[in-house]
């Protein structure tokens, strides 16, 4: 373990859409972290990171949340949060869009993806379980290309894969090859309203590709793709389900 | 004032700043076998690669004459007979060349390309116009990729060179590869030990 | 028009989407594996990133050197401002020597400058020799893609048009007979052409020499059989020293199509024995990109398209949704920067999956570029103002967990008890997926609620 989790005060950020829409995907991130022996914070001043405003054009707006997000978690040496899009939002777009003090920027920079958690810090051994089924992994396009959660098909560098290598431990559990690995799903926020048919018909697309491949279950670490990729399937009254990386993590050691 | 005076006064004024031009070397790719990567890259670029030996040129480019079935020839290779290039006449004329070749002065095996300059070639229409296409170049002259083809050539010495890869062709209709575009519908690359 | 209501109009032929989708995933694929066989592919990528960004911020000096290289070789270079500057020189040296018949190949400067029009308007017959620039030209609409004129046509309809401009056979839809169709009706054109005009992939400051790369040799053909070649080009083509074209012609074929080079890679330097060479140097709004440190970087691209190819919302909205000489994302902040209140739709047709940040072999920012363009917008009060409205709104919200709160329980409510309604309401959500299904209770909630079974 490169650093001892038992000693350090964690906050958990759950994105505002998770929190309202998908809480069990909080509920799962508590007890993937508990698991691992991480036992985490959730402090109830936390709203929303910003990142719709801020995709809109808004981010000054949304100065008020960066700061925020620092004060409420300024106690903590890091904080972890189960989205990889949210998590680049703090991470990179933070600093550039409103600069902040050396204090906010720490705050900032100690905020990790889950995935990217566990694997810096957790003993992943205790990552383990059974979970008999065919996953085709969704790639959220903010936690691969700015957060690079895994390898991305545009680059040539070899590089490792954070999300994957965590599913891979599960007993059971197949990932699934795509055709294409990690097309975006055509959520973008206010994208999927304000062009609602190139969205939709990027989403139809991923669906197809998971379904060629005969995925049982679509697994991501964002919810808002799957959001959209759930309404998706439901309107099409299809079997597959979708379900969040911590979801997984969680139900296979149960 | 001038629109040149214009344009640069306008650059000046936003200032230079600070990015550094990167140097020329590297760790750029070295092949365990060029002429194995070459040929395959001739023929990636939908052209054919010959190995051969000086005193079988002749004979391997009279192979070319009949699979292209060219009558006429025109040769810008002292060893290859042919009409002379020196002796076509307008550029109009080289439409009439059936088969040209041509030396090159490097062969390039990352990507089949060849560099063919016009000290060789006084009509360069010649090289689009022929219906097929021969290159001829000196084993010695391959290197592996286009930093070693630069260093290797002075550019700016001719006022014309190009790098040829293979014949003419597009993919303009729905992707589909057609061979031929508006120059060479076929290239055959001889390298001559 | 915006560009979502001409992307939903494209998509709405949801075939015909997903066959542009397929067609530009193909090439995309193609460059993927083009570039792998590149181990230092990234490398190469910073490189030419580099050349590209020094040469920008010394573009004065290396446009002076090359000048004076080029003159020194015979060519006469001129300058223009801007398009209109650029369409009276060149129509001044074709004029001046009563040329009639222009072959012209590929140049998307000549294009974002209107330069056919110009010419045709004044009696002169430009005719497109690149095939797909030629499809297009004939059936008088813009290219579609910088790289792939003609890729949002299929080959039955290009078979249709040969067929009523070429006359040949009818129902013909074969891509080699067809194309062949088209070389023996063009090379008439080269051979009787007045005159060639050609665009410059790059241009040699240390050597005065300039740079062509195609595929098909028309811009060869085009400029080796007529006496006069005007070579037009925007300012940012420059580049230091004939070494740096190692890194681009490495780069750019695999980026634009996989091939590890183009067929031909044309150097000019000065004119053909007996023939006259011009190149236009022209400015047309780089100079003011370029004095915005932020907008810089765009002036590095080299027309490759990857980024194009790779942009999921660009092959399924066409290259016309745009209405732009460069669509795609590199066009999006192309037209944004420099035309913000026309282009203000350009920076939202992206999902920020940033993509082309990866593809692009000069290493453009493109996501952060229409990220900061998003901004500039709304700060320039481009943005419509319900969408402000609402962006205010929410961030009020958040502004408080209490509020977050009550908003989250309030539309968590009318969501489980009026579902319909609320499906209505959010129509362009649900015209094609349905509404999330909500839970009773928040994160926040369950976990207060656990928090205090805990300390029981």
């Amino acid at each position: 373990m490169p650093e001892s989790v038992s000693n350090m005060r964690v906050g958990l950020f759950v994105p505002c859409y998770v929190d309202q829409l998908t809480p069990r995907v909080g509920l799962a991130t508590l007890e993937v972290l508990a698991r691992c022996g991480v036992e985490v914070e959730f402090p109830g001043g936390q709203t929303c990171c910003g990142q719709p405003m801020a995709n809109m054009g808004c981010g000054a707006d949304a100065r008020a949340l960066a700061v925020r997000y620092a004060e409420v978690f300024a106690d903590y040496d890091y904080v972890v949060c189960p989205s990889g899009s949210c998590t680049a939002m703090v991470r990179h777009h933070y600093p550039e869009l409103y600069a902040g003090t050396a204090a906010q920027r720490a705050v900032w920079s100690r905020t990790y993806e889950l995935c990217e958690f566990l694997t810096a810090f957790a003993d992943l051994d205790r990552i383990r379980g059974s979970f008999p089924y065919r996953v085709g992994l969704h790639r959220g396009c903010h936690g691969l290309r700015e957060l690079r959660l895994g390898a991305c098909s545009e680059l040539v560098h070899e590089r490792g894969d954070t999300v994957a290598q965590l599913l891979r431990r599960l007993d059971g559990l197949e990932l699934i090859e795509l055709e294409r690995a990690d097309e975006c799903c055509g959520f973008g926020g206010t994208f999927s309203v304000d062009e609602p048919g190139v969205s939709a018909l990027m989403g139809r697309d991923r669906i197809r590709d998971h379904r060629r491949a005969g995925a049982q279950v679509i697994a991501s670490t964002d919810v808002s793709c799957l959001m959209h990729l759930d309404g998706l399937l439901r309107r099409q009254r299809s079997a597959e389900k979708v379900m969040h990386v911590a979801e997984i993590l969680a139900a296979a050691g149960q | 004032m001038t629109a040149r005076a214009d344009i640069l006064a306008r650059l000046r004024a936003s200032g230079r700043g600070d990015v550094d031009l990167p140097g020329v070397d590297g760790e750029w790719r070295r092949y365990d076998d060029p002429r194995r990567q070459f040929a395959d890259a001739v023929q990636a670029a939908g052209g054919s690669c010959v190995f051969c030996r000086r005193e079988e040129l002749g004979g391997r480019v009279d192979d070319l004459h009949s699979e292209v079935g060219a009558r006429r020839v025109v040769s810008a290779v002292p060893e290859v007979d042919g009409r002379s290039v020196r002796d076509l006449g307008g550029e109009r004329e080289c439409a009439d060349v059936e088969l040209l070749l041509v030396p090159g002065d490097v062969a390039v095996a990352e990507n089949g390309a060849i560099w063919v300059s016009d000290g060789c070639l006084p009509q360069r229409a010649a090289l689009f116009l022929a219906q097929h296409l021969g290159l001829v170049v000196a084993s010695a002259s391959l290197v592996d990729t286009m930093h070693d083809a630069y260093a290797a050539l002075a550019i700016g010495d001719r006022p014309y060179g190009v790098f040829v890869a293979g014949p003419s062709k597009t993919a303009d209709i729905e992707q589909c590869l057609v061979i031929g575009a508006h120059g060479p519908r076929s290239a055959r690359v001889f390298v001559v030990d | 028009m915006a560009h979502t209501e001409l992307a939903e109009e494209f998509v709405a032929d949801e075939d015909r989407a997903r066959w542009h989708d397929q067609a530009l995933w193909f090439v995309r694929a193609k460059r993927d594996a083009a570039a792998r066989e590149v181990p230092e592919w990234e490398e190469l990528r910073c490189r030419a990133a580099a050349i590209k960004r020094h040469a920008a911020a010394h573009l004065a000096d290396y446009l002076e050197q090359f000048e004076s290289e080029a003159s020194a070789r015979g060519a006469q270079v001129h300058w223009a401002r801007d398009a209109a500057e650029h369409n009276r020189i060149v129509h001044g040296i074709l004029a001046q020597r009563g040329a009639k018949l222009v072959a012209k190949s590929k140049s998307m400067l000549t294009e974002e400058c209107g330069l056919n029009p110009y010419l045709a308007a004044r009696g002169i017959r430009v005719v497109d020799t690149d095939l797909g620039e030629r499809i297009v030209q004939l059936r008088a609409e813009p290219p579609s893609h910088i790289v792939l004129p003609a890729i949002h046509l299929r080959r039955e309809e290009v078979g249709e048009l040969f067929h009523r401009e070429l006359g040949t056979p009818a129902g013909l839809a074969d891509p080699e007979r067809l194309t062949a169709a088209a070389r023996s009706n063009l090379r008439s054109v080269f051979l009787e052409a007045d005159a060639g005009i050609t665009g410059v992939n790059f241009a040699v400051a240390e050597t005065g020499g300039i740079v062509v790369c195609t595929n098909e040799g028309n811009a060869d053909l085009g400029t080796s059989i007529p006496k006069l070649h005007i070579a037009c080009m925007g300012i940012e083509k420059i580049v230091p020293r004939a070494a740096d074209l190692a890194v681009f012609t490495r780069l750019l074929a695999r980026s634009a199509t996989g091939q590890a080079i183009t067929s031909y890679t044309a150097h000019m330097h000065g004119p053909r024995p007996g023939a006259e060479l011009h190149i236009v140097l022209v400015d047309n709004g780089r100079s003011q990109l370029l004095a915005t440190r932020r907008d810089r970087e765009v002036l590095s691209c080299i027309r490759c398209g990857a980024c194009l190819n790779t942009c999921p919302v660009y092959r399924r909205s066409g290259g016309y949704s745009y209405e732009s000489v460069v669509p795609g994302p590199v066009g999006s902040v192309l037209g944004a920067a420099s035309e913000p209140e026309a282009k203000a739709s350009l920076p939202y047709a992206c999902t920020m999956c940033g993509s082309c940040n990866d593809v692009c072999p000069v290493r453009i920012d493109l996501r952060g570029q229409l990220f900061r363009l998003r901004q500039d917008l709304v700060e320039s009060g481009l943005m419509p103002r319900h969408k402000r409205v609402a962006a205010r709104l929410a961030s009020w919200l958040m502004r408080s967990p209490r509020r977050f709160g009550i908003a989250g329980k309030v539309a968590r409510w009318v969501l489980r008890r009026y579902p319909n309604s609320s499906a209505l309401l959010a129509a362009d959500w649900t015209a094609a997926r349905e509404l999330p299904r909500v839970p009773e209770r928040s994160f926040r909630e369950l976990y207060e609620q656990r928090e205090r079974e805990r300390r029981r």
